[in-house]
């Protein structure tokens, strides 16, 4: 048996096996899909786009999950498994980007070369996040995304993303630290004007 | 990389939005002095509006182009199964039309041969073929390799122009 068939389908990143002769997908109907999709693209959306730092990657991949996620038999305990499913299709299809031939792995994208949208958008709220978070790698964008975004546990995480808790502790608590001082000290240039 | 004792009742209030209005003045005081916590904050607010603001930013597909584009692929995915054996199936059959019709050809092997033997003589073509395949035997080859050529090129074209492509 190859060892790609003893992981769940979302891990291997490869189209779900499929099953014939579904009048609903995933569990949900149209219609609960439908509100299923309002709860949770957007949230989705915010997660590819900043941590990728490409919005029209963002499109491409939200749909993407999407399509995955009816296609495969998603867990039908309830709209928080549902959610977190949807996330770790998300984190797989943006592992699966960051491995293609031009990049090696989601560790070793230079942050540089990954510009964030929205980084020069006024804001209301106190702190813009954009420059911060344009001076982290990607990988720590992502467990930064999910730990203070989306308030996901390190068990959450490690189901999102395939790492193991011991990893994620350390890796979040070096990120946390650096996205700490990259906020209460930026860089002149990128001060909000007054 | 201790976490602090006071972490969850920050986060908690964070999750329901009641911080910093139903915290006490002490729980306030503390994360104002305890590194963990005020990172805690920090992070959490500046995330959690970052987060709003990039949502309210984004346009959304109709629900239902993703519904059908999803069944229109499982759809695919299983006719793509099911064509698999019956693919199998036909290379088979075809398979057995040509040794049952070599049988045959080999049974009728004196008449046929002669048959055969004169077909180039009757067509003046005979000079066209090379040494080998001017024997009766070499003939009948020949046009079993003709036979199954045509048939492996049909079964190709069979295969390319079927709709499961994805
Ligand atoms: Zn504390």
């Amino acid at each position: 048996m190859p060892y790609e068939s003893a992981i769940p389908q979302p891990l291997t990143g490869d189209a779900p096996e499929l099953t014939g002769g579904h009048a609903r997908a995933a569990g949900m109907d149209s219609d609960t899909f439908a509100g299923f999709y309002e709860r949770s693209a957007r949230p989705l959306w915010a997660y590819l786009a900043r941590v990728s730092g490409d919005p029209a990657l963002a499109d491409d991949l939200l749909q993407e999950s999407f399509i995955r996620f009816l296609a495969a038999d998603a867990p039908t305990d309830g709209e928080v498994a549902s959610r977190r499913y949807l996330f770790r299709i998300g984190s797989n299809l943006l592992r699966d980007h960051w491995r293609r031939p031009r990049h090696t792995s989601i560790d070793e994208v230079p942050e540089d070369r990954v510009p964030l949208a929205g980084t020069t958008e006024q804001s209301d709220s106190a702190i813009l996040l954009g420059p911060a978070l344009q001076q982290l790698k990607p990988r720590a964008r992502q467990l930064l995304w999910l730990a203070y975004a989306e308030g996901y546990s390190h068990q959450e995480i490690a189901a999102i993303t395939g790492l193991a808790s011991a990893s994620i502790r350390l890796l979040l608590f070096r990120a946390r630290r650096q996205m700490a001082r990259l906020l209460q000290n930026p860089r002149p240039s990128e001060r909000r004007p007054a | 990389m201790t976490a602090c004792s006071r972490e969850p009742e920050i986060r908690s209030l964070l999750d329901r939005g009641h911080w910093p209005a139903a915290a006490s003045p002490e729980l306030t005081a503390h994360a104002a002095a305890c590194t963990r916590c005020s990172q805690l904050l920090l992070l959490t607010q500046a995330f959690r509006a970052d987060r709003t603001r990039a949502a309210a930013s984004v346009r959304l597909e109709a629900p239902g182009v993703l519904w059908w584009r999803a069944q229109l692929r499982r759809r695919n995915a299983d006719l793509q199964r099911l064509q698999r054996p019956l693919l199998g199936a036909q290379i088979f059959s075809v398979l057995l039309s040509l040794v049952a019709a070599a049988i045959f050809l080999a049974s009728q092997s004196k008449a046929t041969l002669a048959w055969i033997a004169a077909v180039p003589h009757v067509l003046h073509f005979e000079s066209l073929l090379p040494e080998p395949l001017q024997s009766p035997l070499g003939l009948a080859a020949l046009i079993a390799g003709i036979l199954a050529l045509i048939a492996a090129v049909a079964k190709a074209l069979a295969y390319a122009t079927s709709e499961t492509r994805d």
